[in-house]
């Protein structure tokens, strides 16, 4: 069944709009009913139905719009409406500004014009910017705290466009199937030893911050890793693998586990006397 | 045909006795495991900080009880092959 028909379908909830279901109240961005008043009682449903009177669908449009709005301004408009900057790359700015504001505003309706119209086109036109503005984006003329914002707004406008292209059906839940239940549990104190391997691991990557000697750091730093990554890793399978020997065979240790047991013993005993004796 | 070793004496499983027996050894392997790792992370912690110390010796020496530390904990957590 082919999902790319253009109607209900808003950015925050593709399924229910694709469900087919007259979309008069639903949540799918559809225009709602004229001279439905949102009371107080109504709380959420009200506020989205506003939000669905402007086209702006459930929740995602709105995300979409603001992210667009608030990466435009950081990023772009300093470069295009900056001080020595063409009047092209002023035109490319105010068309990308144009075009990330209004594809949420058509997702409801035109769901793949507004995906193309609000990724494609507004990236093209951005970058087009910059590159006509490329002055402007200097290292040196780069405010490092408006960058980072800046890097985090463009993170929340590619979530905001997170769905999918194709939106598949979703069968719907049998309501007489048996609830899954989990086939085993953590052992007590699994989380506890995860926490502690983990904590113990950002311990030893801070204490090798610590090294001042530049040779040294460099080494500290990829022991510091090493052992962080081996002490997770340890961590993660000792918390989960307790509790499963209530076996026979449990009585008893495994060869490698007592060979690996003699080893520590004795090199643990050596390196203790040679550390005396120095 | 290979010879086989002499097969141990199987431990009844099904007593009350021996079910509590084989409950505490596995409690006490779990805290043993428990306790290496502990070791093995105070160990990495100690020697990264004697390799910011200039105490090389000391640094490697713990690094290492670190990893075979925790390389015991592991093992000793894996069941036996065959056995289980």
């Amino acid at each position: 069944m082919s999902t790319d028909v253009p109607g209900a379908i808003s950015i925050g909830a593709p399924r229910e709009a694709e469900s087919g279901a007259p979309a008069t109240g639903g949540r799918g961005g559809t225009v709602a009913r004229e001279g439905d008043a949102p009371s107080a009682a109504d709380g959420p449903e009200a506020a989205q139905s506003g939000a669905a009177r402007l086209g702006l669908g459930d929740g995602g449009a709105p995300q979409a719009l603001l992210a667009a709005v608030v990466a435009w301004m950081i990023t772009v408009a300093p470069a295009g409406f900056g001080r020595g900057a063409p009047v092209s790359a002023s035109v490319a700015a105010t068309l990308a500004f144009l075009c990330g504001i209004a594809a949420p505003l058509v997702a409801a309706s035109h769901r793949r014009a507004a995906r193309h119209l609000g990724i494609s086109v507004f990236l093209a036109l951005v970058t087009l910017t910059w590159l006509l503005a490329s002055p402007s984006l200097q290292p040196s003329r780069l405010d490092p705290v408006r960058a980072a914002i800046g890097g985090i707004a463009w993170g929340i406008f590619a979530l905001s466009w997170r769905d999918r292209w194709d939106v598949r059906r979703q069968s719907e839940p049998d309501p007489d199937a048996p609830l899954l239940q989990a086939r085993a549990h953590l052992p007590p104190l699994a989380v506890a030893v995860i926490a502690f391997g983990a904590l113990v691991s950002l311990a030893i990557l801070v204490l090798a911050w610590r090294v001042r000697d530049p040779d040294r750091a460099l080494l500290a730093q990829a022991v510091a890793v090493a052992c962080a990554v081996a002490l997770i890793t340890a961590a993660a399978g000792v918390a989960v693998a307790r509790g499963r020997r209530h076996t026979a065979g449990a009585r008893r240790l495994s060869h490698r586990a007592v060979r690996q047991l003699l080893v520590l013993i004795v090199f643990a005993v050596l390196g203790a006397v040679v550390m005396m004796l120095r | 045909m290979a010879c086989r070793s002499p097969q141990r004496p199987r431990i009844p499983v099904g007593s009350v006795s021996n079910r509590v027996t084989l409950t505490r050894v596995s409690r006490a392997v779990d805290v043993f495991a428990i306790l290496l790792l502990a070791a093995a992370a105070f160990s990495f912690a100690f020697g990264v900080h004697a390799l910011g110390d200039r105490q090389d010796f000391k640094a490697i020496y713990l690094l290492v009880i670190g990893g075979l530390s925790l390389k015991a904990s592991t093992e000793i957590l894996r069941p036996r092959g065959g056995s289980a």
